[in-house]
């Protein structure tokens, strides 16, 4: 899929604004803090339905009291147009092709891949980080997993807020929580499971694509909960009952919930050795490269369409070696919007659009 | 822009209803200072006959404006059936549907720690009370089906199966996440005769 056509009112700090973005690469270029991101972030938000940097409500323009985006996507040898807006209350509308989906988010299978400067942090940083790239990057593709993952944290919450409160009924009215939390805990875990298997393969070899022969890299997902070596909903149930059930008096005492699909981990290793410890900054950017690549082409596998691919200010950040990569891999086959403050040059010999943002719009140059 | 005391108070009343902002607020109040003084008064006088007159029905605890309720009372009603729903609107809905001769019972709600609202909090001892004369057969749990919904008929139907009635919860035809005085006849229909037994 590509976009064809953006159009953006009222978003971030552009009032508005009408773009039609090269086919293949779209190079933004302009000095700091003049809407380079906020650009990418608006074809994020028509594609995902939310932003990537704080509340979606921080997209209007400040002085404006509702921001909308309008895309035409081509996808499936058809143009689709989404518009999706948001209000100052905070309320949603998306629309494609003009019917209401009746969904505040994920308004279909648009495939955008994001890869940020802080991404780097997905390897070091909190486990919350990488369960955030299964639950947003790779969840998109799996069709109930939002619904789920929802369910599942809103009985988390009613549970934790139980155990918080404590008192005599305490446990008694647990009870009638746990089976909601068991059933769409196990079911976040398979789904989980089944995308981890998927992307496994190709992390693997988008990695010694970058690395070169030599280094193994190893992925495990490590569960709070014991699973007995199944990735089937209904085992998983059994597992997380019976495990619940054992730990439900330390529960009662932490007041909190302490194993489920929200205290997992995932974690990488390199011929065998955690790259949380042992990874180079150099290793730790070839397995977030890798990472990424995966995405891409996971998407690409399930659904027969190339994502987007929005990078920012992340390919300067690279060396020659992986910036070319990179390139080969996008070239002539994925449409790619690139943001920096340098580089220019590089770009203007290849096949594409320059776009220089100054702070009031943004021109082709 | 600031307004004289009276009319602030107006459009801070009003704002207060659900699904009305400021902006919306102002124009009522305008519109119900600038018409004929009988349209404010008749609003008035609407709202608080309808306060004073509409309670609980002692039996279902749905709104009624008599003793029992219009359904409670209805000699055609089978007593013995009983559809169990969070809230008003949810009766009128079903009612909508005509195919359902059973009567009600209203919580008032659904279980939502978060909200803080237990077992306590909800119409269910009087719904315990009128299981104890044996003459109810079935219970239908029509709680929405969402997480909070589903907790509540769980809990209900714990709480009922030992007295010995048959527990049933609707079909999921709804969509997920649909609210029962959204979902339209037919779904509901099917929703109600499709239902199951609670094990
Ligand atoms: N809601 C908003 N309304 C208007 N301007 C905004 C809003 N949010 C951010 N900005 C402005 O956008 C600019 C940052 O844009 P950004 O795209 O992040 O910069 P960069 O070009 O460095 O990527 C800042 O000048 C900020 O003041
Ligand atoms: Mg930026
Ligand atoms: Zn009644």
């Amino acid at each position: 899929m590509y976009l064809k056509e953006v159009r953006i009112n009222d978003f971030r700090n552009y009032n508005n604004l009408r773009v039609q973005p090269h086919r293949e690469l779209n190079f933004i270029t302009g000095p700091n803090a003049r809407g380079k991101t906020n650009f990418l972030e608006s074809i994020f938000f028509a594609g995902l339905g939310r932003t990537f940097r704080g509340h979606d409500r921080d997209i209007i323009k400040w002085d404006a009291n509702r921001a909308s985006v309008q895309a035409f996507f081509y996808l499936a040898d058809c143009t689709v147009e989404v518009k999706a807006e948001i209000a100052s209350e905070g309320k949603k509308k998306i629309l494609i092709n003009g019917a209401d989906n009746g969904r505040q988010d994920m308004p279909g299978c648009f495939g955008i891949v994001l890869f940020k400067p802080d991404d780097l942090q997905i390897i070091k940083g909190s486990p919350g980080l990488r369960r955030d790239f299964i639950d947003n990057d790779l969840g998109v593709i799996e069709p109930m997993y939002r619904n789920t993952l929802n369910k599942y944290r809103r009985v988390l919450a009613h549970r934790n807020n139980l155990l918080r409160v404590g008192g005599d009924m305490c446990g008694e009215n647990i009870e009638i929580w746990n089976e909601q939390l068991y059933l769409y805990g196990a079911q976040v875990l398979s789904l989980r499971i089944r995308l981890l298997k998927k992307i496994y393969p190709l992390v693997k070899k988008a990695y010694s694509e970058i690395s070169g022969a030599g280094e193994e890299l190893g992925m495990r997902y490590l569960s709070t909960v014991k699973l007995s070596n199944s990735a089937d909903a209904e085992q998983i149930t059994k597992d997380f009952t019976a495990e619940g059930k054992a730990r439900e008096r330390e529960e009662l005492y932490k007041k909190q919930t302490i194993i489920g699909p929200h205290r997992d981990d995932l974690v990488f290793y390199l011929n065998g050795k955690d790259v949380r410890q042992f990874g180079s900054q150099g290793q730790i950017r070839s397995v977030v490269l890798a990472l990424k690549t995966a995405q891409m082409r996971l998407f690409y596998q399930d659904t027969g369409e190339e994502p987007i691919l929005l990078l920012d200010d992340v390919l300067m950040e690279l060396d020659e070696a992986r910036q070319h990569y990179l390139m080969d891999m996008i070239s002539g086959q994925i449409q790619t919007f690139i943001t920096s403050s340098t580089g220019k040059e590089k770009f203007s010999g290849l096949q594409g659009k320059i776009y220089l943002v100054d702070g009031f719009g943004m021109k082709e140059v | 822009m600031r307004y004289a005391g009276a009319v602030s108070r107006l459009i801070g009343e009003l704002a207060r209803l659900p699904g009305i902002g400021s902006k919306t607020a102002q124009r009522l109040a305008f519109f119900l200072l600038s018409a004929p003084p009988e349209v404010a008064e008749n609003l008035a006088f609407a709202i608080r006959e309808a306060r004073l007159q509409v309670r609980r029905c002692p039996v279902c605890g749905n709104l009624t404006d008599r003793e029992p309720c219009a359904v409670c009372a209805d000699e055609a009603r089978e007593k013995a059936v009983i559809c169990v729903v969070q809230d008003p609107r949810d009766v009128a809905a079903i009612e909508k549907y005509r195919g359902f001769k059973g009567v009600y019972h209203v919580l008032h709600g659904a279980l939502s720690p978060l909200a803080g609202l237990g077992p306590e909090e909800l119409n269910i001892k009087s719904l315990i009370a009128r299981l104890e004369n044996g003459l109810v057969k079935e219970v239908i749990l029509a709680t929405n089906p969402d997480v909070e919904g589903d907790a509540t008929a769980l809990y209900l139907a714990r709480l009922i199966k030992p007295i010995g009635v048959t527990v049933t919860r609707l079909a999921h035809g709804l969509p997920v996440g649909a609210h029962l005085e959204y979902a339209d006849e037919i779904t509901l229909g099917k929703a109600i005769e499709g239902r199951r037994e609670i094990d």
